[in-house]
């Protein structure tokens, strides 16, 4: 043992980081930051420890709170906020004040990748992406691309054999109806910061493709969107920085154009499409899931929800949450008035499903404007890209 | 499987001498023992250098509840597993390495994650006051430990 110890008794080092360290809440490794060098440098420069890092994220997909839900919401005195409450319920609390203020409320919020959310830009006021950690409360702007009035979006991956975070943005000029593809990689390349245009194979002619992208779910070192037009998933490699597709089972995907909404999650590390109709909600949901990924063999499941949708007119599909639950929200027939928000969870091995109630914030000096079809389930980590360039 | 002994039980001999006799079920829940009973090196008697008496008696009741309990409702062995790992530091510490030496998964999750309980939430001070002397606290606190952790081979 290399430490001298006024004690008799010592745990083995290795025990210490990979045992107990990384059952820790990301708070408590914090809090030591400012006793500890070890702990600092875990903490802030801790790309350089994957061993660490991914177990520490297993843990936390188990750990009781080391998964929440979290919602992006407008306080009043314009600041932009996230919001987070426990995944069994309970009130909704303060997690994160988004530093820069009101600019910021029109952005698109990403799912969760690796512990970190992305915000991407505004395409009408110039704003910059940024993304961050809410646990280790780091955040890092991206150079805003002069886009005007055209088409521009961004994209947050994480490839987990390079361990590298990039965001892509897809650009498309409406003069010549020329789409452009940028990446930007987080930490750790000669890019000096800055975007890097690509020229990858685009899966489809022109661009009107791209204009109907759904959100998108990173899974497998790729980005995916589903693309209603062409009934299949895109999807956007982050090594080899091209296009693919990846088509969905006949009679999988749209139902009825217009009329139904197909949604693409991730549950259990799979892609899933879920598909149901809005107007005539009849309780039941059509899902398919990508379970061999490589040769594109798909399942079919329906998600009954008929005892649950009484009181509501149809369900939407928000995300999953590590057990492997479906994240569904209740839309219609609520009251924007209510204390308590209701939202479902579906088990897909056991076809059941069980509700929860979000406590609004109470009403008082401030209000909330909380935008619940943003929610997404969060497991707290300490990636953050290094901040290097 | 060893064929050397009598109705499958095992003796074990701690540091300071004391033998235990274990049934083989309850042996082989360390990693390091089940390797040596495979590999039929097992004699009659198995030392278990670093681990004296106290500790190993404890070991092999963690051992024999699990062993036992199989059946038995998950919650009574959370409910064992929480009071067993109830105790003094040290007793804790010499536990935890014992349970890494001879890799007694159970065990050692079971430990670090009460370790981890007591770290869990408090404030620094607080953490001060409860690991004081102890090693923990001084790797929390010490500087240099970090270049020793990055040293170390992933395996």
């Amino acid at each position: 043992m290399l430490i001298s110890s006024s004690s008799s008794v010592n745990i083995p080092l290795h025990i210490l980081f990979s045992e107990i360290f990384t059952r820790l809440p990301v708070k408590s490794l914090c809090r030591f930051r400012c006793v500890s060098k070890s702990i600092q440098s875990l903490t802030l420069n801790n790309n350089d420890d994957p061993f660490f890092l991914d177990l520490h994220l297993s843990r936390s997909q188990t750990r009781p709170r080391g998964t929440t839900l979290l919602i992006p919401a407008i306080r009043s005195g314009n600041s932009y906020e996230i919001l987070s409450a426990e995944v069994d319920g309970g009130p909704l609390t303060h997690l994160y004040t988004i530093p820069g203020g009101y600019d910021y409320h029109r952005r698109t919020f990403s799912f969760d990748v690796n512990g970190l959310l992305f915000f991407s830009g505004d395409s009408y006021s110039n704003t910059c992406p940024f993304v961050c950690n809410p646990t280790t409360r780091q955040f890092l702007k991206l150079p805003p691309i002069e886009s005007g009035y055209q088409v521009i979006r961004y994209f947050l991956g994480f490839d987990p054999s390079t361990r590298i975070f990039k965001v892509v943005n897809i650009h498309i000029y409406h003069e010549s109806d020329m789409m452009v593809c940028r990446v930007f990689t987080l930490g750790g390349d000669n890019s000096g910061g800055s975007w890097r245009t690509i020229h990858p194979g685009f899966p489809f002619e022109g661009c009107d493709w791209f204009r109907n992208l759904s959100k998108s779910v990173c899974l497998n070192g790729a980005i995916h969107w589903f693309l209603e037009a062409k009934n299949v998933i895109v999807a956007f490699d982050l090594k080899d920085e091209n296009f693919y597709v990846i088509p969905l089972p006949n009679h999988g995907g749209v139902v009825q154009p217009r009329l139904s909404e197909t949604v693409l999650i991730q549950v259990n590390g799979f892609l899933a499409v879920i598909c149901y109709n809005y107007r005539y909600f009849s309780g039941k949901m059509k899902m398919w899931v990508l379970e061999d990924y490589q040769r594109h063999a798909w399942i079919n499941h329906i998600i009954d929800l008929t005892s649950a949708c009484s009181n509501y007119q149809f369900f939407r599909p928000l995300g999953s949450i590590p057990t492997g639950e479906i994240l569904l929200l209740p839309c219609g027939n609520v009251s924007s008035l209510v204390s308590e928000v209701r939202v479902l969870y579906y088990d897909m091995k056991n076809r059941s499903f069980r509700t929860i109630e979000i406590i609004q914030p109470p009403k008082g000096i401030c209000w909330y404007v909380i935008n619940y079809f943003c929610m997404t389930s969060y497991t707290e980590t300490l990636f953050f890209p290094r901040d290097d360039q | 499987m060893s064929s050397s002994l009598e109705k499958n039980m095992l003796i074990l001999r701690s540091s300071d001498g004391e033998e235990f006799i274990v049934p083989e079920v309850v042996a082989v829940m360390s990693k390091a023992i089940k390797n040596m009973v495979e590999d039929e090196c097992a004699s009659n008697t198995i030392p278990v250098p670093n681990v004296d008496a106290n500790i190993l008696a404890m070991v092999i009741e963690f051992c024999k509840k699990h062993d036992e309990s199989e059946a038995e409702a998950a919650s009574d062995l959370k409910t064992f597993d929480s009071e067993f790992v109830n105790r003094g530091q040290e007793a804790l510490y010499d536990l935890i390495t014992a349970a890494n030496f001879r890799d007694v998964k159970e065990l050692l999750d079971a430990l670090c994650q009460n370790v981890a309980e007591m770290i869990k939430g408090k404030s620094v001070h607080h953490i001060r006051i409860q690991f004081l002397g102890y090693q923990l606290f001084e790797i929390l606190t010490s500087n240099f430990i970090w270049n020793i952790w990055c040293d170390r081979d992933f395996d």
